[in-house]
C-alpha cells in the first residue's frame, strides 16, 4: 500500500511532473521538498512515508547528504528510496545506491518507467 | 516531432524557471569578464545549469539539453582555472547565452525545439579543445572552493569519506528557490485579490445594514453586538486586502536585472563605452505593472545608448570621460514610484527637434514654443530626431509607443535635458494597479468610474459659463481656460433630460481637461478588474471595470484617452471639437 | 575534477566502459550493484577532449528521443478514440434554427441579467456581465452571424458562456436547447440550401429523426475576438 510519497527535488517543474505521473497512481499521497533539509523536515512531520523520490543535486542539503543521515534513524531506514538521476552524475548514483537506495531512474523519464520501478520496489517489499 | 502534449501550464513553469535559469548564466558571465576567474561565481552558475538542463530533458528539448550540458562543462573548466579569458571568449560566451534563452523561447513558443543550437555547441566544444585538461593533482586545490556542492566533492576523488555538508553560502544563491518561500500562481492571487475586494463590497453592506438597524432598534445589547463584530470582520478584511496587495508587490530589480547586460551588448556594438548605474532596485511594485513596464525600459535605454551617449573620442573632444553613465533608478514618493533614466551624453538638441515638428506639420513655423516643452513633442507620433535609423533602436518603435505603454499603465513620463551635458527621463507609476480610490459620475443614465487620483476638482458650472472657442467648448476656472468633453456626446449616448451641471476636472502634469456628466455619486474604493481583451481593445477610453456591492458592472475610464485630443489640438495648431476619433 | 593517474590502471569490467559509466536507464540497486560488486566505484575520469567526442557520439547515435513524456500521449489517443465515436453537444436556438457546439466549449448557460453596455463598441458586442466576479463580454450571436438581433428582454433568451483558448465569452441567444450526444455517423457537411451563414463558421450538420442541428465552429466565429487585443486594437 502506497500512502504518502516524498518527492525531494530543487526544480518546481520536477515537482509538477510527479503530480502529473502520481496523483492519481494507487491513490497516494504527494508531499515535495526542495532540499534535503526540508525533506527532513518532512520526514519529521508526515507520518507514514512510503517511499522518497531523492534528487542529488540540491541546494543547503543534497541527495547524499541527506540519505546519509536517513539511513542513520532507526525511524526512516526502511523507506525505500528511488534516486533520481542525471547524465553525467551516474557515480553519485552509484554511490546513492550503495548507501542503501533501492533503484534509480534516469532524467528524462516516462511515467510507465517510475511506475515500474515503483511497483518491483514496493512489491518486493 | 513530438507528438506528446505538454501542458500549457508545466510549459509556464519551465520557461519561467529557464529565464532566471538562463539570467544566471548572464550574471555569472558579466561577473566573471569584470572580476576575473571565480570560484565562487561559477559555483553559483552550476546550480542552475544543471537544473536547466534536467528540466530540459524533461520536458523532451535535447538539443537544449546537450547545449547546457556543455556550458556545463565549460564553466567547470573555468573552475579549474584552465580556460584563458579574453574579449573573445566572452563574446562568444555571451552569444551562446543568448542563443539558449533565444532556443527556449521558441521552444515554449512552438512547443518543439526550433531553434538548431549545433553551432553554438561547436563553438563550447572549441573552447573545451582549447582549455587544457587540468594536470593530475588531488582534489582540493583544483576544486570550486569548499562552500561548492557536496556532490562535487564526492566526485573530486574521495570515494570513501562521507559527503561533506554544504557549507551554508551556497544557499544564499539560491535562497529565492530555497524552503521559505512558495511558487504562486499569479493568476490565483489575482483570484484572491478579487476574493478580498467583494469581501470587502460586503462588509460595507454589512456595516450599512448595521448602522440601519441600530437606528430603528435603538442600541440595544443585539445591536451593539452585532456593530462590533461588523466591526471586527472590517477590521480584518482590510487587513487581508492589506496582505495581499503587499504580496503582489516585488521589487523592480526583477526588471532591472537585465539591462545591465543590454547595455553591454549595444555599448559594444557602438564602439561605446557605458557603465550602468542601479540604484533602488528594491523598491516595490505591483507585479501587473513590473510585467508591463520592462519594455518602455528598454526603449528608452536604448534610447539613451543610441542617441544619448557619444562615442568615446566624442566625449574626449567635448571634455568629458570617455566612459559614459546611465543610471537607472526607482524610487518610491507617497503612492506613486517614480523611475528616472538619466544619462550624461550629448541631450536633446532643441533646435532639431522643432526643425523635424516643423517638417512633420506638428508646429506652425512662426509658432514660438518653450525649449522645455518642445522636447515633450519627442514623445509624438512617428518622431525620431536620428539621422539614420539605427536598427538597434528598432525600426518605429519610437518614443511614442512608451509613452503609450506607460499612459495604459496609468503613469507620466517627463523628459528634460541639457545640451551636451546629458538627458532625464522621468517615468511615475501607480503603485498598484489593483484597487483604486474612484468617483462615481452619471451619464447618459449610466454611472461610470474616474480614478480619483487624476481628478484635480468638481465643479458645478451654468450653461451662460460656458465659451466657445475655436469650435470648443470651454469653460474658465480662475485663470485658465479648460476645454471640456461633454461625455454623453463622447460615448454616443442619448442626451439628458435636464441639463448637464457638472464637470469634473481631470489633470495631468500641466493640462487640464473638464468632463461633463450629469450627477456626482461620491467616491469609492474599487477592485479594477480587466476586460477581456477582446472588449478593451475595441472599446474607446475605457482602463477596466468594477463591480459594484449590488452586483453590477461599472466600467472605469481611461483618463489617458480624454487628454490625447488635447495632444492632437496642440500638434495640429488648431482645437479639435471633438477628441479625435481613434478608432 | 581531477583524479589520481593511478585510478585509470582498472582494466575494463565486464559490460562496463571505464571511461564512462553507463547505466540503463532505470534499475535495481541490487542488479546494479552486482556488476560493479568487486571493487569500489570507479569514478568517472574528467572527460578530456577524446571523450567529449565520444560523448557527443554517442548522443547522436542514441534513438530520437525514446524520452517523450508519454503519460500526455497516451490519454490524448484514447481520448481521440472515445470522440470519434459521438458528437457531444450543447445545443441553442437563434431564429428558430437549432444549433450544437463542442459542449466541452461551454462552461454553463445562465438566464440574462443585466448587460452593462460598452460605449462605443461594435454592434454585436452587446456588453458586459458580472460572472461571479468575472467581467466577461456579451457577444449577441445573432448580429455576429448577421442573423438578426437576439431580443434580451425575452423570457427564453440565455446567455451561453464558453470557453475558448482560457478565455471567457458569452454568447447572447434566442433560447438554450439541451445537452445530447450525437452519432459521429449522423454528421454530414452543410447543405448550401439550409444556412444562411458564413459556411466557415460551420462544422457541418447533424441530421436526426426530425430536427437538425447546425454544428457551429466557434473558435472560427470567435477567431478576430480571439486574437491578442481583439480587432481593432490601436
Amino acid at each position: 500500500m502506497l500512502r504518502k510519497i516524498l518527492a525531494v527535488d530543487d526544480s518546481a517543474l520536477i515537482h509538477q511532473m510527479y503530480k502529473l505521473f502520481l496523483s492519481r497512481y494507487k491513490n497516494c499521497k504527494l508531499i515535495s521538498a526542495m532540499n534535503g533539509l526540508e525533506a527532513l523536515d518532512k520526514l519529521g512531520q508526515e507520518d507514514g512515508i512510503d517511499l522518497i523520490l531523492l534528487d542529488i543535486n540540491m541546494p543547503v542539503m543534497n541527495g547524499l547528504e541527506f540519505l546519509q543521515r536517513v539511513q542513520k534513524e532507526p525511524a526512516y531506514q526502511a523507506i525505500p528510496v528511488i534516486i533520481i538521476s542525471t547524465e553525467g552524475k551516474e557515480e553519485d548514483t552509484i554511490r546513492g545506491l550503495k548507501m542503501g537506495a533501492k533503484g534509480y531512474v534516469k532524467k528524462p523519464f516516462q511515467a510507465s518507467e517510475l511506475h515500474g520501478l515503483i511497483e518491483k520496489i514496493t512489491t518486493a517489499g | 516531432m513530438s507528438d506528446f502534449q505538454i501542458s500549457p501550464e508545466l510549459l509556464n513553469i519551465y520557461l519561467e524557471d529557464a529565464r532566471a535559469h538562463v539570467e544566471a548564466l548572464d550574471h555569472a558571465l558579466l561577473a566573471l569578464e569584470r572580476e576575473g576567474p571565480d570560484p565562487e561565481v561559477v559555483a553559483g552558475v552550476l546550480g542552475p545549469l544543471h537544473t536547466l538542463k534536467g528540466n530540459s530533458g524533461m520536458m523532451g528539448f535535447a538539443g537544449i539539453k546537450d547545449y547546457v550540458h556543455r556550458l556545463e562543462d565549460v564553466f567547470e573548466r573555468i573552475g579549474q582555472g584552465t580556460v584563458t579569458f579574453s574579449g573573445a571568449l566572452f563574446d562568444r560566451l555571451f552569444a551562446g547565452a543568448s542563443a539558449l534563452r533565444d532556443a527556449v523561447e521558441q521552444a515554449c513558443r512552438q512547443r518543439a525545439e526550433v531553434r538548431n543550437l549545433a553551432g553554438e555547441r561547436a563553438v563550447l566544444d572549441a573552447i573545451l579543445r582549447q582549455a587544457p585538461e587540468p594536470a593530475a593533482s588531488p582534489a582540493a586545490p583544483a576544486l570550486p572552493s569548499p562552500s561548492a556542492p557536496a556532490a562535487a566533492a564526492i566526485r573530486a576523488g574521495q570515494p570513501a569519506a562521507p559527503p561533506v555538508p554544504s557549507a551554508s553560502t551556497t544557499a544564499a544563491t539560491y535562497v529565492s528557490g530555497g524552503s521559505s518561500m512558495v511558487r504562486v500562481d499569479f493568476g490565483q492571487l489575482d483570484h484572491l485579490l478579487n476574493l478580498v475586494g467583494e469581501l470587502i463590497i460586503h462588509r460595507t453592506k454589512l456595516h450599512e445594514l448595521g448602522r440601519e438597524l441600530a437606528e430603528r432598534r435603538g442600541s440595544g445589547p443585539d445591536t451593539l453586538e452585532l456593530l462590533s463584530a461588523v466591526h471586527q470582520v472590517a477590521s480584518v478584511s482590510t487587513q487581508l486586502q492589506e496582505t495581499v496587495m503587499d504580496i503582489r508587490m516585488l521589487p523592480i530589480r526583477h526588471v532591472f536585472e537585465r539591462f545591465p547586460r543590454l547595455v553591454r551588448d549595444l555599448a559594444r556594438q557602438q564602439g561605446k563605452d557605458i557603465e550602468l548605474i542601479l540604484e533602488g532596485e528594491s523598491t516595490r511594485i505591483d507585479k501587473a505593472i513590473i510585467d508591463e513596464i520592462g519594455e518602455p525600459l528598454v526603449h528608452m535605454i536604448r534610447n539613451s545608448v543610441d542617441h544619448g551617449i557619444e562615442t568615446p573620442a566624442t566625449r574626449v573632444a567635448r571634455g568629458k570621460t570617455p566612459t559614459g553613465t546611465i543610471l537607472l533608478s526607482a524610487m518610491q514618493e507617497s503612492n506613486h514610484v517614480l523611475i528616472t533614466i538619466m544619462d550624461d551624453g550629448g541631450g536633446i538638441d532643441a533646435g532639431a527637434v522643432r526643425r523635424k515638428a516643423v517638417d512633420r506639420g506638428l508646429l506652425k513655423p512662426d509658432e514660438t514654443v518653450p525649449d522645455r516643452e518642445l522636447v515633450q513633442l519627442i514623445f509624438s507620433q512617428g518622431f525620431s530626431t536620428a539621422e539614420s535609423v539605427s536598427d538597434l533602436s528598432g525600426r518605429g518603435v519610437g518614443l511614442d509607443v512608451v509613452l503609450k505603454s506607460i499612459e495604459r499603465l496609468n503613469g507620466l513620463v517627463e523628459v528634460e535635458t541639457v545640451p551636451g551635458v546629458g538627458t532625464k527621463f522621468i517615468i511615475q507609476l501607480p503603485l498598484t494597479l489593483a484597487i483604486i480610490a474612484a468617483l462615481l459620475v452619471e451619464v447618459g443614465g449610466r454611472t461610470y468610474a474616474l480614478p480619483l487620483g487624476s481628478i484635480v476638482e468638481t465643479l458645478k458650472f451654468r450653461a451662460s459659463d460656458v465659451h466657445t472657442i475655436n469650435g470648443r467648448e470651454t469653460l474658465r476656472i480662475r485663470e485658465r481656460i479648460v476645454p471640456l468633453v461633454r461625455l454623453d456626446a463622447f460615448f454616443g449616448l442619448p442626451a439628458p433630460q435636464e441639463a448637464a451641471r457638472y464637470a469634473v476636472i481631470l489633470g495631468r502634469g500641466d493640462k487640464r481637461v473638464g468632463l461633463v456628466v450629469n450627477r456626482l455619486r461620491g467616491q469609492q474604493e474599487v477592485v479594477i478588474k480587466a476586460l477581456d481583451p477582446a472588449v478593451s481593445g475595441i472599446a474607446f477610453a475605457l482602463a477596466g471595470a468594477t463591480i459594484m456591492g449590488d452586483g453590477r458592472v461599472v466600467l472605469i475610464l481611461d483618463v489617458a484617452a480624454f487628454f490625447e485630443g488635447r495632444r492632437q489640438a496642440l500638434a495640429h495648431g488648431r482645437a479639435a471639437t471633438a477628441p479625435a476619433g481613434q478608432s | 575534477m581531477a583524479r589520481p593517474p593511478s585510478s585509470r590502471k582498472k582494466a575494463p569490467r565486464k559490460k562496463e566502459d571505464t571511461s564512462r559509466i553507463v547505466l540503463p536507464s532505470s534499475g535495481l540497486a541490487a542488479d546494479i550493484l552486482a556488476l560493479a560488486a568487486t571493487d569500489d566505484v570507479e569514478p568517472a575520469p574528467v572527460p578530456g577532449p577524446a571523450a567529449i567526442e565520444r560523448r557527443g557520439s554517442a548522443l547522436e547515435g542514441e534513438a530520437a528521443p525514446a524520452h517523450n513524456i508519454s503519460f500526455f500521449g497516451a490519454p490524448i489517443r484514447e481520448e481521440r478514440k472515445a470522440v470519434e465515436a459521438t458528437e457531444h453537444l450543447a445545443t441553442f436556438f437563434l431564429s428558430g434554427e437549432e444549433y450544437g457546439v463542442d459542449v466541452r466549449m461551454v462552461q454553463e448557460i445562465i438566464r440574462v441579467s443585466e448587460i452593462t453596455p460598452v460605449p462605443r463598441a461594435p454592434g454585436f458586442i452587446k456588453g458586459v456581465i458580472n460572472l461571479r466576479g468575472r467581467i466577461i463580454p456579451v457577444i449577441d450571436l445573432k448580429r455576429k452571424l448577421g442573423l438578426g438581433e437576439v431580443n434580451d428582454a425575452a423570457r427564453t433568451s440565455r446567455i451561453v458562456v464558453v470557453k475558448v483558448r482560457e478565455r471567457l465569452v458569452g454568447l447572447l441567444v434566442d433560447g438554450a436547447s439541451q445537452v445530447l450526444k450525437v452519432p459521429v455517423a449522423s454528421v454530414e457537411a452543410a447543405p448550401e440550401e439550409v444556412v444562411e451563414i458564413d459556411a466557415n463558421y460551420l462544422r457541418g450538420v447533424a441530421k436526426l429523426e426530425n430536427r437538425l442541428i447546425i454544428l457551429m465552429d466557434l473558435s472560427k466565429v470567435l477567431a478576430l475576438e480571439l486574437r491578442e487585443g481583439g480587432a481593432g486594437a490601436e
